[in-house]
This record gives structure tokens, C-alpha cells and sequence, in this order.
């Protein structure tokens, strides 16, 4: 029998390990304490967040919500907890990627030791897990307001860890400021609701009961969009996550990238499905273009990167782009109360928050082992690594097939559902939802496409071929930990994928405890689902049967090792088609979806003769066009406004003091 | 119907590809060589060409990686899948493969490997090879499902047996948008198989290869799963074009006269259907790189007008 | 329309047909062809790769390989076509003297092409520089390069001595292969 208690103490117990973490590192701090840093700091992370896991897992089992308050010295921020299915599937995938990505940090963080003190990382790093894990468990709006920015403190820290770098600390002011816009905008959200409501205890919103009027969900949507979408990286709040991302030490990008923007999505499903009790059609529209948008622009964009790690931040976001679009499925569904599908799109999108996390995971994961073994994050500069990091290769190639949707990998079954659920709102009754739908296949469809050129790019420039820099021809495979890491993901990808007909009923339980329980049974039994071990074991008789043939035909031949034919030329390792290069073509194609530009530097040009040259470097670069036509111009009105009210504070004190006459007399004038 | 005659029906409808596709190619080459008042080599020569390279020794890049030595037998692997997925002469309701989905994916992945196996040696050609093959299957994987989403609607399945199966229920009427869905399928269907005018298959000038560019580095059997597997593929199109927009003569009642009457009306359709493929090849140059978008975005459109107007 | 389209159905048929007017020749094609697909299919199974490399030539042989496969000589009717890689190929090919700055890329070209491989020099050119022999430019004779198995005289051979060469060419190689299967047959 599994009791509350046990769950509760050892979700706590989790939480305790990880403000031990956060504290030892801090005694860590002294020089002569170097060595011991490392593991100071992730051995508490990885054990607690194996109790997340756990946690999660036996809450699974028990099922009902556990709601409890710890003792807190702030009579009105009370400290309350509540698990419950939405949690526990979030708490789960924070834990599995936490245990994971602290597994590797003490690999990976190895080569850091020398420059930077790690006891800050470690300190951050446990409290940034800690606070994700409160933010899904919190049950109080202000509470919940102080773990949320916690939580984006931490992060800050995180991706700013790498201080010597100029560009990283660039990254990171962004990213906090980013981060503060979100932020007053969830307040605002919240607050809103709590007013409404008369209390700041969400199992009061949760509970309805009041009439919140026309205007007002509305406008607590369109904040809460704001303030998570800047979190989440939907577009076109996604302006920080190609810069954070990259800058943050792998592991955190992978926690990043993994968990800590779904969290915002766990709480903006929270606040459309729990705290508001009618959802509105419109909502699902714009969420859905949202979603189509950010996916087709995201893949786009990511496609001319040539940094991997900005190249997979990219493709976070329009991961989070199909996520979002599915979001919009089911609150169109359900405003159209049609709940059977909108648990169908719910749990198509919590699919997709898994399986994202887990191939994203292991794609940050192994794309940081290949940056610390070759000290760059230009793709240009890989090639070859095959040969030198056999094991990373096939983490990778694992991660980008389950990111390209292939079958029988996990990314393959949340996107079928997708595709389903898009074709079953085709059907819909009403003209322009079908049309919407039919636009989300367009999207999608050109999305997979993209996808499949991006991990193309991205696999084939950094693994396959040869070495083209001095650090790739020397790199070395990594070592244990994230062997270790890499082969949880690389299962988890696998298995989810094989099993994924058994994991849905789980999914739909917990979908169908946020959109309004009304469901029965039979529609757990009739999710559609291929039966993903079935295909699996066809692909394998497949392969084995061309091995015979081949064996059988192709008897007494032999393999001789030559050179690559090139035409009888000598080939260098420059003659190979260069990342630019390689998406040059699709985005000379789609120049009218996103423009582009083109750098061109020539060197040791001959009396300005650009024929005969010693060399010739060209960038290919998209225009960021939100960053040219939204965020530009707000940036200007600000700094117009600031020069205004300069003119108010010009430093005279005699002026400063008229200011205190002028409004003592107002003052006096006023109160007569 | 047993679940093990179910499994024997479905082993003879695989092998009848690989067995076929190179007779299929055979004629297509036939046909050309016909249309340019040639003689051309015999319609068995393909099989020819086969086992020679089966049986010879193969020479392969000191920087190849595994990828290089596994791709071939997946690809080879990946066309017997499409083949057990696509419903040849008989229709089997409870095949797991089947699906319009799976099948639109392991085109991607067939398409995926290939670029990689081409850009793993480290030559120029295989690597443009790949990204101009990548950079178009991303646009006809589009286009492709949206020729086939007419389909779905109307049978509200992805299941391919069962549209195929139930196909003989449509009225005639419905066949006026699928004739649309129809030819943006012929464009994708010349798109995914590398046929003119979007690639020459038997160009020799690397500088306007697609496909080929990239098993420039393959030979011997290696060569050879590659070669054939790419010709199981036009014939998984052809048979599947077929069984959709031309489904006349599919198989309905499963009795021995009536498959084998099944087989031979397909024949004529594919024999016809090669015979307008060679035409095509034969009257029409390779188009210029950039403008094969546009013959991509084209098939998409009538896609889409086709669903439109099954939907509204 | 329908006016020229009539014209066209009654304008009489007045070009006389190649295998008419050269018939003889026509006839020695087809004979030597029978017997060349023969020896495709005995010893390449059916199925011969030729890869042609122009190592400096005056572009004479290349056209008149070139006419190989048009609709004429055709050799594609008896098994033989050419590749776009050495890789794919059974048989180079190598026409021209060749020139210094080609011997790399024949030496390459050679390697690349997997066993069992035969090399045929082309033309003069190839065999022992031809026109062209004692230039600064060249090395005199493709086997200086790499081994060779055969040569086909003529500056250029005209497409007719091609396919007859061939024909001989593939004739040798026969006998030698069946020599060399009887010679392991029975070890000395």
C-alpha cells in the first residue's frame, strides 16, 4: 500500500537533497576544495532528482491529488503543495532529465574546472532543479510567483556561468530582461484571477464558481500567453532562446531546452483548463497560428545556423510551435465542446512534451560532448567526428531520427497523433476551422520536411566526412557519465516509442484530469494508436532479409579501403560541402518566407581584382524579422521615452526643489 | 481469412516487387530507347546489371563511417517495408504497416540515410548530391501528403488497405478531384524518384546530379542494394497511383481467378502507366534546379485545390 | 492545322533507311554484336561498365565512342553501357596521350574502380602517344601510368573497329579466365 505520506516525504526529502546540493557547493567555494566541486554538487542533484522520479512514479500508481502546506513565516505567501496527474508527469520528466543531465555534468563539467569555480554552477544548478520542481508542485499564486522567478534567477546564473565569454553575459541580460517582461505579465495574469476570485489559493480557481465576466478571461489569457509564451519560446517571444541556449553549459541547455519551457506550458495549461471555466474559440485560433507559425519559422531559421548549439535551440522552438498548435487543438475542441478530441489533442501535446524532452535532452547532451572535445560550436569546423566519438555519433543519430519523427522512435507516435487529430479537424462543421486545420497540415507538413534537411545539416556536418579543423581531427570520445546519459535517453527514445500504445492510457488519465474529467472509459480505449512493437519487428525482419540476399547473391566478393573518387582530383577536407552550403538551396527557395542575407569577405584580392583571390569567405544569414520589425521599433519608443523624461531630471537641485514646492502646493491645494 | 494465409498472401504480395521493379525499369529504359529510334538493351538487362554487381568486389573511402557500409541494406530494407505497406493486388485489413503515414515517413528516412551515405566520404558531388535531394524531398513530402489527403478525408482513415479496399464504393463524380489529387501525385511521384525533368537518371555530368551524385562512391553490392531498392521504389508509386486513382480491376473477392485477373489488369495499367512516364522522359528536358520548386509547388497547389474540394 | 497534318500523313516516305543503304556494314555490326553479347554474358553476366577517361586526347576517340551509343551502332542492345563512376565500372577506357597534368587523375581513376577491371587504351594517343609522342606535355604511353590490358590501334578508331576490338578484347579475356579457373583447378 502505497501511502500520501510516503510521497510527500519523498518528494520532500528530493527538495532537501537539492538545497543540500546548493549548500555544500557554497562550502565548496574555497580554492583548495577544487576537486571535490564536482561531485559536491551533482551527486546531492542526481539523488534527488531520482527521488522525483520515484515520486512521480508511485503517484502514478496511487492517483489521487495530495494537496499540503509546509509551515511559513510569510502569513500571505503560504507554502502549498499539490500533486496531481499534470504535476507528477512533469515532476517525472524533470526528474528523469535532472538524474540524467547530472550524470553527465560530472563528465562534462570536467574541462571547466580549471577556469571557472564550479561551486556557483553547483549552487544554481540545484537550486534551478529544485525550483522547477516547485513550480509544478506550487498551489499558491503568490507562492507560485516567487518559485517561477527563482527559477528564472537560477537559469540566469546558469547561462551566464561562462562569464569570461562577453557574448554569453550579452545572452543572459537579454534573457533576464526577457524574463521580467514575462514576468509582470504573469503577475498581472495572476493577480487578475486572484482578485477575481478573492483569494490566492489556486484550488479555489480551480474550483470556479464565480462569474469572471466577458472581458476578463480574455484578458488573463492574452497576459498569460505573453508571460509563458516568453518562457515557453513561442514565437515571437522566442527572441532569447537561440541566445541562452547556446550560451548555457550543455547540460543546462539540455534541462533548458527539456524542461524548463514546458514548465510554462504546464502552467499556461493549468490556467486555460483549470483556473478559467469556459474557454473561449479564439483563443484556440491564435494559439494555433501561434504554433503553425513558430514551427515552419523556427525549423526555417534554425536551418541556416551553423551553430549546432543555436541549430538545435531552434529547433527547440518550433518543437514548442507543434506543442503549442495542439494546445490550440484541444482549447478549440473544448470550446466547441468536443472534449473526447480535445483529450485526444491534450494528450498528443503531453506526447510531445515528453518525447521532446527526452531526444532534445540527448541532442544537447551529445552536441556538448562534441563541443568540449573539439572547443567550438561551428559546425563548419567539425567533420570526421564519427571515427573519433563513435558513441556520441550514434546518441545523436538516434536523437535527430527520433527528431525527424521516424519510425518506430517516440517522436514518431506523438507525431502521428498530431497528424490525426489535424485530419479530424479538418472534418470539423465550421468553414474556417476547417481552413485552420488545413493550414496547421500545410505547416506541419513543410515543418517535417524542414526538419528532416535541418538534422541532415546538422548530422552529417559534424559526424560524417572529414575533419576540417585542427580540433575535430583530435577530439576524443567522452567519458563514462555521459555514456551513462546517453544510454537512458537514447532507451528512453527507443522504448517510448516501442510501447507507445501502452503509455497512452496513462496520457489520456492525465489529459482527461485537466480538460473537465467528464470522460468516459471507452474513449481511453479508442485513442488511435499504430502498434508501434508490431512495426518495429517488420523493420527488423526487413533488414535482416536484405542482409540475406546479399549474402546469398554476393558470395566470395571483397571490400578493398581506396581513397574517395572525386573526379581524380586531390580532395581536401574544404572540398566537402560546407554547412552553408548545404541549406543554401532551401533558403534560396523560401527567400519569400524568410528573407536572407549574404556575406561575402574576399582576401588578398589583387589590385581589386576579386578573379584571383588567396580566399574568399561567405555567411549566409537569415534576416531575424522579429527582432527587425517588433522588437527594434519597441526598443526605439523606449529610448525615446527615456530621452523625454530626461529633460524632467537634469541634476539641478534648485530645479528638484521647485519640483517639492510645486507639489506641496498642489498637495495643500488638493486637500483644502 | 486465417491469420496465416493473411501472412502468406502478404509475403507474396512483397516479393512480387523486388521481383518485378527491375523488369519495370527494364521497359522504361526500352520504351526510350524505342522513342529515340534505338534498339536499346533488352528489358531483362537491369537483372543483368544486378548480378554482375553482386558478384563483384567493391572499393570503399578510407573516410566512410559505419553509416557509409549500413545505408544500403536499409535502404534496400526500408523498400521492402513500403512494399509490404502498399496493397499490390489484394487488400489485407489488419496489416500494421499500412499507413499513409508510415509510409510518407520511411520515404523521409530512406531519403535521410541516403544524404548521409552521401555526404560521409567527403566528395564534393556526394554532398551537394544530398543537400539538393534533401532540399527537395523536404518540399515533396508536402506535396505528396496533400495529392494522398483527399483520401483521408473521404475515408476519414490513414489506414491504405482500407481505402484501397473500399475504393470501389466511390460514385464517379468523386474521381473529378482526385484526377487533380492525381497529378500533383505524378509530380511527386517523378520528384521523390529522381525521373526527368527533375533529375536525368542516366546523366553522366555530376554537375547536374541529384540522386546519383550521391552512390557515386557505391559499388559492387553495395551499389547494387541501392540501385535496386530505388527501383522498388517507382514501382511501390506506380502500384500504389494506381490502386488510388485508377483503382478499376482491384481485387475485390479473394478467389484464385479473380487475382489472377487482379494481376493482369495491373499490368496493362502499369504497362500504361510506364509507357506515359517514358513520354514524359523522352519529351521533356531536365528542368533547371531552381525552377524545380515551382513543378514541386505545383503539385502541391492542385493538392490542395483537390481537398478543398473534397472537404467544402 | 488539319491542312498540315494532312500534308505530313501524304508526304511520301522518301529517306532511305541506314540498314539499307550501308547494309553491309550493317549486317557486320549486328554479327560481330551477337557474338560480343555472348561474351558479355559469359563473362560479366550480362552486363558491361565502361568508364572513359580523356587523358589528353584531341577529342577524336571521345566521338567516336560518343557514336557508340547512338541509335546507329547502339551498343546498349548488347549489354554494354557507360557509367558516370569508376566505382560502377568494369572497364576503362583511357583515350589520349596522356597528358602531365592527367596522370594523377588516371592513377586515381584506376584505383578507384573495384576488381575485376580491365583497361583498354584507346587510340594511338593512349598507346604510345600518337601524334603527339616526345611532347613536353605528356608521358608517351598509358602504360607508363598504370598496367594495361589492352590496346585498340587507330587514330581514332572508327566505332566499328570499337565494337570489333571490343568483341576480340572480351574474346581474350574469356580464355584467359577459363585458363586461369583450370589452372587452380588443378595446382602444379
Amino acid at each position: 500500500m502505497i501511502t500520501t505520506a510516503l510521497i510527500i516525504t519523498i518528494l520532500l526529502g528530493s527538495l532537501c537533497l537539492y538545497a543540500a546540493g546548493a549548500i555544500v557547493s557554497l562550502l565548496l567555494l574555497s580554492k583548495r576544495a577544487k576537486s571535490l566541486r564536482n561531485i559536491g554538487a551533482h551527486a546531492p542533484a542526481f539523488l534527488g532528482s531520482v527521488g522525483l522520479v520515484l515520486a512521480s512514479v508511485l503517484f502514478f500508481v496511487q492517483g489521487t491529488p495530495i494537496t499540503f502546506t509546509l509551515p511559513s513565516t510569510f502569513d500571505f505567501i503560504p507554502f502549498l503543495f499539490r500533486l496531481d496527474l499534470l504535476s507528477a508527469f512533469f515532476l517525472l520528466l524533470i526528474g528523469v532529465l535532472g538524474a540524467v543531465a547530472s550524470c553527465y555534468a560530472g563528465d562534462y563539467l570536467k574541462h571547466y574546472e580549471e577556469e571557472y569555480n564550479l561551486a556557483f554552477l553547483g549552487f544554481a544548478y540545484n537550486i534551478f532543479l529544485a525550483s522547477m520542481a516547485l513550480v509544478v508542485t506550487a498551489n499558491n499564486a503568490l507562492y507560485f510567483l516567487v518559485v517561477w522567478e527563482i527559477m528564472s534567477l537560477s537559469s540566469y546564473l546558469l547561462i551566464v556561468f561562462e562569464h569570461h565569454r562577453e557574448d554569453n553575459v550579452r545572452a543572459g541580460l537579454f534573457y533576464f530582461i526577457m524574463m521580467h517582461i514575462g514576468g509582470a505579465a504573469i503577475t498581472g495574469a495572476l493577480l487578475l484571477l486572484a482578485h477575481a476570485y478573492g483569494t490566492t489559493n489556486f484550488d479555489v480557481f480551480r474550483a470556479g464558481g464565480v462569474d469572471l465576466g466577458k472581458i476578463l478571461p480574455s484578458i488573463v489569457f492574452i497576459l498569460a500567453l505573453i508571460g509563458f509564451g516568453t518562457k515557453a519560446g513561442m514565437m515571437p517571444f522566442h527572441t532569447w532562446l537561440p541566445e541562452a541556449h547556446p550560451a548555457a553549459p550543455s547540460h543546462v541547455s539540455a534541462l533548458m531546452s527539456g524542461v524548463m519551457v514546458k514548465t510554462a506550458l504546464y502552467m499556461l495549461i493549468r490556467v486555460i483548463f483549470d483556473f478559467m471555466p469556459l474557454q473561449v474559440p479564439w483563443w484556440g485560433v491564435l494559439l494555433m497560428c501561434i504554433g503553425a507559425l513558430g514551427a515552419v519559422l523556427g525549423i526555417l531559421t534554425g536551418l541556416a545556423q551553423t551553430n549546432i548549439k543555436k541549430l538545435l535551440a531552434y529547433s527547440t522552438i518550433e518543437n514548442i510551435g507543434l506543442i503549442t498548435l495542439m494546445l490550440g487543438a484541444a482549447v478549440l475542441f473544448s470550446a466547441y465542446h468536443a472534449p473526447t478530441l480535445a483529450i485526444v489533442a491534450l494528450v498528443a501535446m503531453l506526447f510531445h512534451i515528453g518525447n521532446h524532452a527526452f531526444f532534445k535532452g540527448l541532442l544537447f547532451l551529445s552536441a556538448g560532448s562534441v563541443v568540449s572535445a573539439t572547443g567550438t560550436t561551428n559546425i563548419e569546423a567539425y567533420g570526421g567526428l564519427a571515427k573519433r566519438m563513435p558513441k556520441t555519433t550514434i546518441a545523436f543519430f538516434v536523437a535527430a531520427l527520433a527528431a525527424c519523427a521516424f519510425p518506430p522512435l517516440n517522436g514518431f507516435a506523438s507525431e502521428w497523433l498530431m497528424f490525426q487529430i489535424l485530419f479530424t479537424g479538418v472534418g470539423a462543421p465550421i468553414l474556417s476551422i476547417k481552413l485552420l486545420f488545413l493550414g496547421a497540415i500545410v505547416a506541419i507538413a513543410l515543418t517535417s520536411g524542414l526538419t528532416m534537411l535541418t538534422f541532415v545539416k546538422a548530422f552529417g556536418g559534424t559526424f560524417l566526412a572529414r575533419p576540417r579543423s585542427e580540433g575535430s581531427a583530435t577530439a576524443h570520445e567522452a567519458g563514462f557519465g555521459s555514456m551513462t546519459a546517453y544510454a537512458i535517453l537514447a532507451f528512453l527514445v527507443i522504448w517510448i516509442g516501442l510501447v507507445a500504445k501502452s503509455l497512452l492510457p496513462l496520457l489520456s488519465k492525465i489529459a482527461s484530469s485537466i480538460e473537465s474529467g467528464a470522460l468516459a472509459a471507452n474513449t481511453v480505449q479508442k485513442l488511435p494508436m499504430l502498434n508501434m512493437t508490431t512495426i518495429a519487428l517488420v523493420m527488423f525482419i526487413a533488414v535482416i532479409v536484405a542482409l540475406l540476399i546479399t549474402a546469398s547473391f554476393a558470395l566470395r566478393t571483397k571490400v578493398v579501403i581506396g581513397r574517395t573518387w572525386d573526379c581524380g582530383y586531390p580532395l581536401a577536407a574544404n572540398n566537402e560541402i560546407s554547412a552553408t552550403a548545404f541549406s543554401r538551396s532551401i533558403l534560396m527557395i523560401l527567400k519569400k518566407i524568410l528573407p536572407t542575407k549574404k556575406h561575402a569577405v574576399t582576401e588578398g584580392a589583387q589590385n581589386g581584382n576579386t578573379y584571383f583571390m588567396s580566399s574568399k569567405t561567405v555567411t549566409l544569414e537569415v534576416v531575424n524579422v522579429f527582432e527587425k520589425y517588433l522588437y527594434q521599433p519597441i526598443e526605439r519608443v523606449a529610448a525615446f521615452l527615456n530621452v523625454q523624461v530626461k529633460k524632467i531630471q537634469n541634476g539641478h537641485v534648485n530645479l528638484y526643489i521647485l519640483y517639492i514646492l510645486v507639489t506641496l502646493i498642489l498637495l495643500i491645494l488638493f486637500s483644502l | 481469412m486465417t491469420f496465416s494465409t493473411a501472412i502468406i498472401i502478404a509475403v507474396a504480395q512483397l516479393l512480387l516487387i523486388p521481383l518485378f521493379s527491375p523488369l519495370v525499369i527494364g521497359i522504361i529504359r526500352k520504351c526510350k530507347a524505342k522513342l529515340q529510334g534505338r534498339v536499346g538493351a533488352s528489358v531483362i538487362q537491369p537483372y543483368r546489371d544486378l548480378r554482375k554487381l553482386f558478384s563483384k568486389d567493391e572499393v570503399i573511402s578510407s573516410d566512410a563511417s559505419w553509416v557509409f557500409y549500413v545505408t544500403p541494406y536499409l535502404l534496400f530494407a526500408i523498400s521492402l517495408l513500403l512494399a509490404s505497406a502498399v496493397p499490390v493486388l489484394v487488400a489485407l485489413t489488419f496489416n500494421p504497416m499500412s499507413d499513409l503515414l508510415i509510409m510518407a515517413y520511411l520515404l523521409g528516412l530512406s531519403a535521410f540515410l541516403s544524404a548521409l551515405a552521401g555526404m560521409d566520404t567527403g566528395s564534393a558531388f556526394g554532398g551537394f548530391g544530398s543537400s539538393r535531394e534533401m532540399t527537395f524531398t523536404a518540399l515533396v513530402e508536402g506535396a505528396l501528403l496533400f495529392s494522398l489527403l483527399p483520401f483521408i478525408f473521404i475515408f476519414g482513415t490513414t489506414d491504405v488497405s482500407e481505402i484501397v479496399a473500399r475504393m470501389h464504393i466511390l460514385p464517379l463524380i468523386a474521381f473529378f478531384p482526385l484526377s487533380l489529387a492525381g497529378i500533383a501525385y505524378m509530380i511527386a511521384l517523378l520528384t521523390e524518384n529522381a525521373r526527368i525533368p527533375v533529375d536525368n537518371p542516366t546523366t553522366h555530368l555530376e554537375l547536374t546530379m541529384i540522386h546519383e551524385a550521391m552512390i557515386l562512391e557505391y559499388s559492387g553490392k553495395r551499389l547494387a542494394l541501392i540501385e535496386w531498392a530505388s527501383w522498388n521504389k517507382l514501382l511501390l508509386f506506380i502500384v500504389l497511383g494506381l490502386n488510388l486513382f485508377v483503382p478499376w480491376g482491384f481485387v475485390v473477392a479473394l478467389t484464385a481467378q479473380a487475382v489472377v485477373k487482379g494481376f493482369i489488369i495491373l499490368s496493362v495499367k502499369i504497362a500504361l502507366c510506364i509507357g506515359i512516364i517514358a513520354l514524359i522522359e523522352s519529351t521533356m528536358a531536365k528542368f533547371r534546379i531552381f525552377r524545380v520548386p515551382e513543378f514541386i509547388f505545383t503539385s502541391l497547389v492542385l493538392g490542395i485545390i483537390s481537398v478543398l474540394i473534397i472537404i467544402l | 492545322m488539319l491542312k498540315l497534318l494532312k500534308k505530313v500523313w501524304s508526304t511520301p516516305k522518301t529517306v532511305i533507311e541506314t540498314d539499307v543503304l550501308f547494309k553491309d556494314e550493317h549486317d557486320e555490326i549486328l554479327s560481330i554484336g551477337k557474338e560480343l553479347e555472348s561474351h558479355v554474358k559469359n563473362i560479366f553476366r550480362g552486363s558491361l561498365a565502361i568508364r572513359e577517361v580523356a587523358a589528353g586526347s584531341s577529342n577524336a576517340e571521345e566521338q567516336e565512342l560518343t557514336a557508340l551509343s547512338n541509335a546507329y551502332y547502339d551498343v546498349e542492345r548488347f549489354g554494354i553501357h557507360f557509367v558516370a563512376s569508376p566505382r560502377h565500372a568494369d572497364m576503362l577506357i583511357v583515350t589520349g596521350p596522356v597528358s602531365r597534368n592527367m596522370i594523377e587523375g588516371v592513377k586515381r581513376t584506376y584505383e578507384a574502380m573495384p576488381t575485376p577491371k580491365i583497361v583498354v587504351a584507346c587510340g594511338d594517343g593512349a598507346i604510345n602517344g600518337g601524334i603527339f609522342r616526345g611532347s613536353y606535355a605528356i608521358v608517351d604511353s598509358l602504360r607508363d601510368v598504370i598496367p594495361v590490358d589492352y590496346e585498340i590501334p587507330g587514330d581514332p578508331p572508327s566505332p566499328t573497329q570499337i565494337i570489333r576490338a571490343l568483341n576480340r578484347i572480351l574474346g581474350y579475356e574469356a580464355k584467359r579466365r577459363e585458363m586461369n579457373a583450370s589452372e587452380k583447378k588443378t595446382p602444379s
